[in-house]
């Protein structure tokens, strides 16, 4: 798979870690100092690579768990990881530390993702087998095993365009808030509610052509 | 049951799922560090080799140069000969 990531290293002016030096004075004095990320960040910053790595391994299974709503597949959920990591890396100097570095983090995330889910929409889409729901619908809540749950709703969700694919996943697999969705995808909150009901809409439609299908 | 509930309920049940374990730490930092060098070795690699082509092609020149001689010398000399 392309990495996104690896071309934006390559567009990245060089220098490296010198090309961050310049905004370590005025990071300094912006960032809220009660982050406990804050000396690595820091650190980061000045040209420290121990740092980012600490950071990167105290993140990567937060993102990691993030990222595994985009695929299901362990070798593009490394490749999205490691790209959510690097795009953090190249855009660490603009982190203000007005929010948790978490939060920030879990923005490029989602940036990421919902990128590659749009370079994935050519690709055919999976039709869910009609016994899969046949088989959901009559099971009892806790009765379906996680895996399979989870292996159904991506294959669902997958049957629609990445923008309600996107909206779906945060309101119900996150279980976001429209606010805190807004938050995720940078759009407006009237937005996510927009996209919301279109995308329930569309899913609706889906369920009810499989129906008519049986 | 509605899309919703349907939603609902599915993602309930998904969300014990979790990733495989990964470890990208080495591999992010190896990346950004090649990211870092690589445009300037690059950039001397190149100048060495386009110095050395240069030199070259120089040498070349100075020595055709220093060699060269009139086009039509060999047909004049054969003229000369048959005219003499």
């Amino acid at each position: 798979m392309a990495s996104y990531a690896t071309a934006a290293l390559r567009g990245a002016r060089g220098g490296g870690w010198d090309g961050l030096m310049d905004s370590v004075a005025g990071w300094a004095h912006s960032m809220a100092m009660d982050q406990p990320e804050a000396p690595d960040i820091q650190a980061t910053l000045a040209g420290d690579s121990d740092a980012y790595e600490r950071l990167v391994r105290r993140y990567q299974n937060e993102i990691s768990q993030r990222m595994w709503r985009f695929t299901r597949d362990r070798g593009e959920l490394e490749e999205l990881v490691h790209d959510v990591f690097v795009e953090a890396y190249l855009s660490l100097k603009g982190f203000r530390g007005t929010g948790p570095f978490s939060h920030w983090l879990n923005r490029i995330a989602t940036r990421v993702g919902y990128r590659f889910w749009k370079s994935q929409q050519r690709r055919a889409r999976q039709e869910v087998p009609l016994q899969d729901w046949d088989g959901f619908a009559a099971s009892e809540d806790g009765d379906i095993p996680a895996r399979e749950a989870a292996e159904l709703v991506h294959s669902l969700l997958a049957q629609l365009p990445p923008r309600d694919r996107m909206v779906l996943t945060l309101v119900y697999l996150e279980e976001l808030s429209v606010a805190q969705a807004a938050e995720r995808t940078g759009w407006s909150q009237t937005m996510v509610k927009v996209q919301a009901h279109r995308a329930r809409k569309k899913l609706r439609a889906l369920l009810e052509k499989a129906e008519e299908l049986k | 049951m509605n899309e919703e509930q349907i939603l609902k309920k599915l993602a309930s049940a998904a969300r014990g799922d979790g990733p495989p374990r990964i470890d990208v730490a080495e591999r992010v930092l190896a990346d950004l560090a090649v990211a870092g060098e690589p445009r300037n070795l690059l950039l001397w690699v190149f100048t060495a080799t386009s110095a050395a082509a240069a030199s070259v092609v120089a040498v070349l020149a100075l020595r055709v140069w220093a060699a060269r001689q009139d086009p039509f010398s060999d047909f004049l000399e054969s003229m000369m000969a048959v005219m003499q």
